[in-house]
């Protein structure tokens, strides 16, 4: 799954996105209390990805990945791949904890060759 | 690496001795500008952290002093870092940092129910949330990290993430 920045709003500073430019999504959360969707992308700075909300941003492809999972966790619905779903994976990354960042890179890796278009 | 290794300055596969430096060297840019960067740390209660007596904390501090008085790029590069640091800190005190993880994102904090516990009110409403990243002409990048519950106006354990060396 592909989405393109839309906004030039002062939002995209804060979360680090760039007007015009693809993102791959490297999962999806849903907060059913607030209502809220937001998208797991990789932010500018590239360390690690970034719960940001799904109204800044169009689909470009809609293919889901093949390695996303959905897991429910109280009143929060997730889909992303496995491994970033293990409980304590996102404090762990965010932490920049070695082994946390080496599943990120080696799984992003994977989503964002997965969302490359096919070359015949 | 945890962050209770690292405490004020949290790095991947940054040995103790480079912290410690790293942060003789920051509480040295800080003094620079009349600010202490241990009271900062009080204020925002960071527990842990670097090592002040250190060789390599030390070690740090006279070189930030050393750079304070030298001229050329080095100086420019630390009078950089301390004022992206100053205003990264001040970005985040003001409740205006990004929630990377916790409330506001659809995820959830292992940290919450510690939060709660230690600072009041309550685990859903605490986030982990970061300032702007910075990147120094030489390439070191870094953000503060905090965690945050906009409820009961709290910033609590902020903390300098090196997160490219």
């Amino acid at each position: 799954m592909k989405v393109k920045c839309l906004s030039d709003r002062a939002e995209n500073i804060r979360y680090r996105i760039t007007v015009a430019k693809e993102y791959v999504v490297l999962g999806i959360s849903h907060s059913v209390g607030n209502e809220v969707t937001h998208l797991w992308i990789k932010d500018d700075p590239g360390n690690y990805f970034v719960p940001t909300p799904c109204d800044l941003f169009e689909i470009v492809d809609p293919k889901v990945s093949s390695y996303w999972i959905v897991k429910i966790d109280s009143d929060k619905i997730l889909i992303s791949a496995r491994e970033f779903l293990e409980p304590l994976f996102l404090d762990g990354l965010t932490n920049l904890d070695d082994k946390c960042v080496e599943v990120f890179r080696r799984i992003s890796s994977k989503l964002e060759d997965e969302a490359k278009p096919l070359k015949f | 690496m945890g962050l209770a290794s690292c405490g004020l300055f949290d790095c991947p596969s940054l040995p103790q001795a480079g912290v410690d430096a790293l942060a003789g060297l920051g509480d040295a840019a800080l003094g620079m500008f009349f600010l202490n960067g241990q009271k900062i740390r009080n204020a925002l209660h960071i527990s842990g952290g670097a090592n002040q007596c250190s060789a390599d904390y030390k070690g740090g501090q006279a070189a930030g002093f050393i750079g304070g008085f030298a001229t050329g790029a080095g100086e420019l590069e630390l009078l950089n870092v301390s004022l992206a640091s100053e205003a990264q800190l001040a970005q985040v005190v003001a409740g205006e940092g990004l929630p990377i993880l916790g409330a506001g994102t659809g995820t959830a904090l292992g940290d919450a129910a510690r939060l709660e516990a230690e600072y009041g009110g309550s685990a859903a409403d605490w986030a982990k949330v970061t300032s702007e990243s910075y990147t120094g002409s030489s390439g070191l990048q870094f953000e503060i990290h905090a965690f945050q519950n906009a409820i009961i106006d709290a910033v609590v354990e902020a903390k300098t993430v090196i997160t490219k060396w």
